[in-house]
């Protein structure tokens, strides 16, 4: 589905143990109660959790949103301790996406969480759950997990956060299908990028968060991102912004509109 | 002429460099900076290949991505972004 805010007439009220908790993100003008009502009627899928995705569907779980579909293949590893922020040292072993729904769900009961310990590439369904989705964050440390998810959000015109980084470099960008530069306007070629890369704790959490902010800026008023890749270097600590223009001869969405 | 070529990404982590200066005749292009950039950092290779031209890398100047033919000015900062993944 095309991205569009809902209006007012298509969103119930919020209950008022809502409006208490949200209270303090509620008198934020942009976001405002219309805002709040947005982002509990909306879902979001997290492609992988981990050092990035995991803090990314905190964030959206604290802030409210309605739904959160996690996915996330392979069983916790000790390695992956310096920075899974969703996991813990009694769930080594056990798969990520269980683990992470309870984690969310101890921070939040009401919210409604769709766990599938498996990647993107592995669901049969993709596109009809991508359909359903309000906001995709993709956050997989695999371009074929990548290019997979971003296939089926420009078959379903939903709309993609991009985030990805390595070692102190991290870069974020949203993804209007037909609208806006793709994955494959902007990176046509995967460059050799492998596994293992490095990656500090800090550093992915906060693009995490930073990926959930331009969800919600996404989900309740307008994308800051769409066609603007955002560079942040972690060892500067500065920010560019680089405008990204759709490439007309894309392979991937050269012909949507 | 002389550029700063700044590293963003795994290339940078690869060379262990955030950026460097680099010399370039007048009217050097990006290419031309590329082309002496990999020439000079062998470990760089892979990152643009001379008979095609063809590099996965995102070249930004001043903000502003840039085309392979672009002219480049004395002083200009090249940022070469490689393709990441990682989350
Ligand atoms: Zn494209």
């Amino acid at each position: 589905m095309r991205w569009r805010l809902k209006s007012a007439e298509e969103l119930p009220p919020l209950a008022e143990a809502q409006r208490e908790r949200y209270a303090r993100q509620i008198m934020q003008a942009e976001l405002g109660e219309l805002g709040q009502r947005r982002l509990a009627a909306a879902t979001a899928l997290v492609s992988r959790h981990g050092g990035l995705g995991g803090p990314a569907a905190l964030s959206l779980a604290m802030a409210g949103i309605g739904k959160l579909i996690l996915v996330h293949p392979g069983r916790l590893v000790q390695p992956a301790l310096n920075r899974m922020n969703l996991m813990s040292e009694a769930g080594l072993g056990q798969g990520h996406s269980t683990q992470a729904a309870e984690t969310l769900k101890r921070c939040r009961a009401d919210l409604v969480v769709e766990p599938h310990d498996c990647a993107v590439n592995d669901l049969e369904n993709l596109n009809e759950i991508v359909a359903g989705c309000d906001v995709v964050v993709s956050a997989a440390p695999t371009f074929e997990e990548r290019r997979c998810l971003h296939q089926a959000c420009l078959r379903t015109r939903t709309p993609m956060v991009e985030a990805a980084m390595s070692g102190y470099s991290a870069l974020l960008f949203t993804i209007l299908p037909g609208e806006t530069a793709c994955l494959q306007c902007a990176f046509p070629d995967d460059g050799g990028w492998e596994e293992p890369f490095p990656v500090l704790g800090a550093v992915a959490h906060a693009l995490g968060a930073m990926a959930a902010l331009e969800a919600v800026h996404l989900l309740t008023d307008a994308p800051q991102l769409a066609g603007t890749l955002l560079l942040w270097d972690a060892k500067k600590m500065t920010m560019t912004r680089v405008a990204l223009r759709r490439d007309p001869q894309c392979p991937a969405c050269g012909g949507l509109d | 002429m002389t550029i700063v070529v700044q590293l963003f990404g795994p290339l940078r982590e690869r060379l262990g460099l955030d950026e460097t200066p680099l010399a370039l005749p007048d009217g050097a292009t990006a290419r031309d900076a590329l082309a002496a950039f990999v020439a000079a950092h062998s470990e760089a290779a892979d990152y643009y290949d001379a008979k095609t031209g063809r590099t996965p890398l995102m070249l930004i100047v001043d903000g502003e991505r840039v085309a392979l033919d672009a002219a480049l000015a004395d002083g200009a900062a090249l940022l070469l972004v490689s393709p990441m993944a990682g989350g």
